[in-house]
């Protein structure tokens, strides 16, 4: 099934406001390339609701590049397949509750935490996702264009989630250390079948983690508002 | 370790066979699955049909056993809940259907909980009038609502994304209105007496699928309009404005352009008429030319009444001459210049004889107040600036020559010009009398009244050397026109023309470079002194700064030959 360029242009007109959404949201002040320190004019509550908003464009654009990925590349058949014993998910160190109420359980700083563990968790898979589908012969600009997209914005969000770390929980600066991370698949022959299935079950790992991302998020916010209604 | 047959391609098992109609979550806690029996209708008993389920969470656990449905719906048949405890939203789920004694599988089904919620349908839908149109025809209401129960909007857990649809309820088509977060929403645009069906559904941000519609709200609004004679006397009357319009656009065509494009004055020199220059009449042109000392003060006269009393032949409507045939275009005959008292470039009424007369002072406010419309005479009243900087624009296409130089002065000081020198001499010189070059000589002429403000730069008028026929005088000509412009006080140093070949002049006597002219006897010749010493007076000339070599007209009486 592929896409006519009819169709391509149609979806990339379609798709292309975030892009336009998130030109106007910088997540955090430009100069903090290094520092984290120069940021003292934005508040809390904005910084959380552009936090919030990156989270919420990245999940979403996560979730168009798997549906394209998934139009493009895999089959019928295999649609339903995924998740199968050589594609699980990655392993995470901290374990992540899947319930509401236990993550409702949960404390600002665990949530904190776990969404910078998270966003640090996928960017080397991102960038490793951006070099596969390069290979691809009929990766549409589309799809590259979003997973390029994705993989920049999630450095943003790291670092507005570091900010927000020290703002919220008045923690230092935490180092920049990236978990190992990486797709317990077959070792064999990376046939073309293999990779198009290991990437697809990359894509929809990471759009289930960018889910986990903008909720912890959200219920984090709803704290600061209203610790009653939320709790 | 089941041991089943899989049927794993549904499109070839027959479709009477019992299947799972899908699983749904609607607030992302608690999921539903449903199968359907269809034509098994031996197997519509509770029990008869089993569902299982896997999930990996957490991953890596070893193979989990199957377990059954932790609820079969009691409210329904052919469902069965998963509460919170049993849901984990961010796991993947393998949910199968089996017969009774688990040999059969019927049907399977892998989904993640995020991605199977269709919220229940938004409440309380409502609206409210926002305004109506003018004409009472339209009207625009505000729709609100709110997000269903189940979904925990409050907390964050879900953020819902809303769809409307109305339509009125005559046709078909329903309108879809553009996604929006928030819970109210404008509608604008709609049709009085007309009833319009309005209904809400919503899906989650990021997910695919929307739910159910909500109920639908019924809108109208009733009102006495009658809408055709408005829009009809508004285009009938708009049609009639622009038809008056016209009309008075092209009625009034000529007062519009002259309004619009407003003539342009035609210069206020009259140069000297180019017939008499082509025929070589220069008992005309000495008697132009020739003025007695005590007129000269009369040049400096910058004022515009007074040029108005002293126009004369010497008008620039004789520069303008061949324009009259050409160029003017028929608009600007009949309007006057204001300022001058005379017509524009196209205006005829000219005195034809020539008249000793000094000439018109130039002055650059006169030029430029306005310009006339002819082309032409804009060239030359840019001309009778004096730049020389400014090639001589002074354009004549259909004259040979409307200025010519000097060649020489005759013993009895006739002055010669180069038309007429040219039957004596070089044939060529004709040749090289384009007009450009022309022009020069004719700057170089009318700059010989050195009082002459405009023309002042051309000081070296006096210089009686032939046109050479080297082309490439001319350009010399100009680089040295432009220098001797900016410099006045340059040393009588030799012109260019003195390098020309002096061989026509044998006949003559030797000339100075400048000269003056003394006047214009009775046969109107000049009469120039032929006194060289009257050169080295150029030297105790000062230098005048001008643009251009430009002199304005109270530097002229430093000026002296």
């Amino acid at each position: 099934m592929w896409f006519s360029s009819g169709m391509q242009r149609a979806v990339w007109a379609v798709l292309l406001w975030p892009y336009l959404l998130t030109l106007c949201i910088p997540l955090v002040c430009k100069e903090e390339q290094g520092s984290l320190t120069r940021c003292p004019s934005i508040s809390q509550e904005k910084l959380l609701d552009r936090v919030i908003q990156h989270a919420e464009l990245i999940y979403r654009v996560s979730e168009e590049s798997c549906s394209l990925f998934q139009e493009m590349f895999v089959p019928f058949p295999m649609r339903l397949q995924r998740n199968q014993a050589g594609y699980a998910c990655i392993t995470k160190e901290l374990p992540i509750p899947s319930s509401k109420s236990e993550i409702q359980q949960m404390s600002d700083k665990w949530l904190l935490h776990s969404v910078l563990m998270l966003v640090r968790s996928w960017i080397e898979p991102l960038v490793y996702l951006q070099t596969t589908l390069d290979l691809y012969d009929d990766a549409s600009e589309v799809l590259l264009n979003k997973t390029k997209w994705v993989s920049e914005k999630l450095l943003s969000l790291e670092q507005g989630v570091m900010v927000l770390i020290k703002k919220m929980l008045d923690e230092g600066m935490l180092p920049t250390t990236y978990s190992e991370q990486g797709l317990l698949h077959n070792d064999g022959q990376p046939e073309m079948l293999e990779s198009v299935m290991r990437d697809y079950t990359l894509l929809s790992c990471f759009k289930k983690d960018a889910h986990k991302m903008e909720t912890f998020l959200k219920l984090l916010k709803c704290r600061q508002t209203d610790i009653y209604n939320c709790a | 370790v089941l041991n089943v047959i899989t049927f794993h391609d549904w499109r070839v098992v027959p479709p009477r066979h019992p299947h799972l109609t899908g699983c749904v979550s609607t607030n992302l806690e608690t999921f539903r699955c449903r199968w359907n029996v269809d034509y098994f209708q031996n197997l519509s008993q509770p029990g008869d049909l089993r569902l299982f389920y896997i999930n990996n969470k957490p991953p890596h656990a070893p193979p989990k056993e199957w377990s059954e449905c932790p609820h079969y719906s009691t409210d329904r048949p052919n469902e069965c809940f998963f509460n919170e405890n049993h849901t984990t939203v961010w796991a993947y789920y393998s949910v199968q259907l089996r017969s009774k004694d688990l040999a059969i599988l019927y049907d399977e089904n892998r989904f993640n909980v995020e991605d199977i919620v269709q919220p229940d349908p938004p409440v309380g839908l409502n609206w409210t009038l926002l305004n109506m149109s003018l004409t009472g025809a339209y009207y625009d209401i505000m729709l609100s609502w709110k997000p269903p129960r189940s979904a925990d909007v409050e907390m964050g857990w879900m953020t819902l994304q809303y769809e409307i649809q109305y339509r009125s309820v005559t046709s078909e088509l329903w309108e879809v209105v553009d996604l929006v977060k928030n819970t109210q929403r404008s509608i604008y645009g709609l049709q009085t007496n007309v009833n319009h069906e309005v209904r809400v559904r919503c899906k989650m941000h990021g997910g695919k699928e929307f739910g159910e519609f909500s109920n639908s709200v019924f809108v109208h609004i009733s009102s006495k309009v009658s809408t055709f004679p408005v829009v009809a006397l508004f285009i009938f009357g708009s049609l009639c404005l622009v038809a008056i319009l016209m009309l008075v656009v092209i009625s009034q065509q000529e007062k519009l352009m002259v309004i619009l494009l407003p003539p342009v004055p035609g210069p206020k020199i009259r140069g000297i008429d180019p017939e008499i220059l082509k025929k070589g009449k220069l008992r005309e042109l000495t008697s132009i030319l020739g003025a007695p000392p005590e007129l000269r003060p009369e040049l400096y006269n910058n004022d515009i009444e007074e040029q108005n009393d002293t126009l004369t032949d010497l008008d620039t409507d004789w520069l303008m001459d061949h324009s009259l045939s050409s160029n003017c275009s028929p608009l600007s005959v009949g309007f006057r210049d204001d300022d001058s008292g005379r017509a524009s470039c196209c205006d005829p009424d000219l005195p034809s004889e020539l008249e000793v007369s000094p000439f018109h002072p130039l002055t650059p406010t006169q030029i430029l107040s306005k310009e006339p419309s002819c082309p032409a005479a804009s060239e030359q009243s840019t001309l009778v600036q004096g730049s020389t900087g400014v090639e001589p624009l002074f354009v004549a296409p259909s004259r040979e020559a409307l200025y010519t130089q000097v060649s020489g002065v005759r013993s009895s000081g006739n002055v010669l010009l180069s038309p007429e020198v040219d039957k004596t001499t070089n044939e060529d010189s004709e040749k090289d009398m384009t007009e450009k070059e022309k022009e020069k000589k004719a700057f170089q002429l009318l700059v010989m009244n050195a009082d002459d403000g405009g023309y002042t730069s051309e000081l070296n008028a006096g210089n009686m050397s032939p046109r050479s026929s080297e082309g490439d005088m001319s350009e010399r000509d100009m680089s040295d026109h432009s220098k001797a412009g900016e410099d006045l006080s340059s040393s009588p140093s030799p012109s260019p023309y003195y390098k020309s070949d002096t061989s026509s002049m044998s006949a003559l006597a030797p000339v100075p470079v400048y000269t003056m002219v003394e006047g214009v006897d009775t046969q109107n010749s000049l009469l120039l002194t032929p006194n060289s010493t009257l050169a080295p007076q150029m030297i105790n000339q000062k230098s005048v700064p001008t643009p251009d070599g430009y002199l304005a007209p109270d530097l002229l009486s430093s000026v002296t030959l």
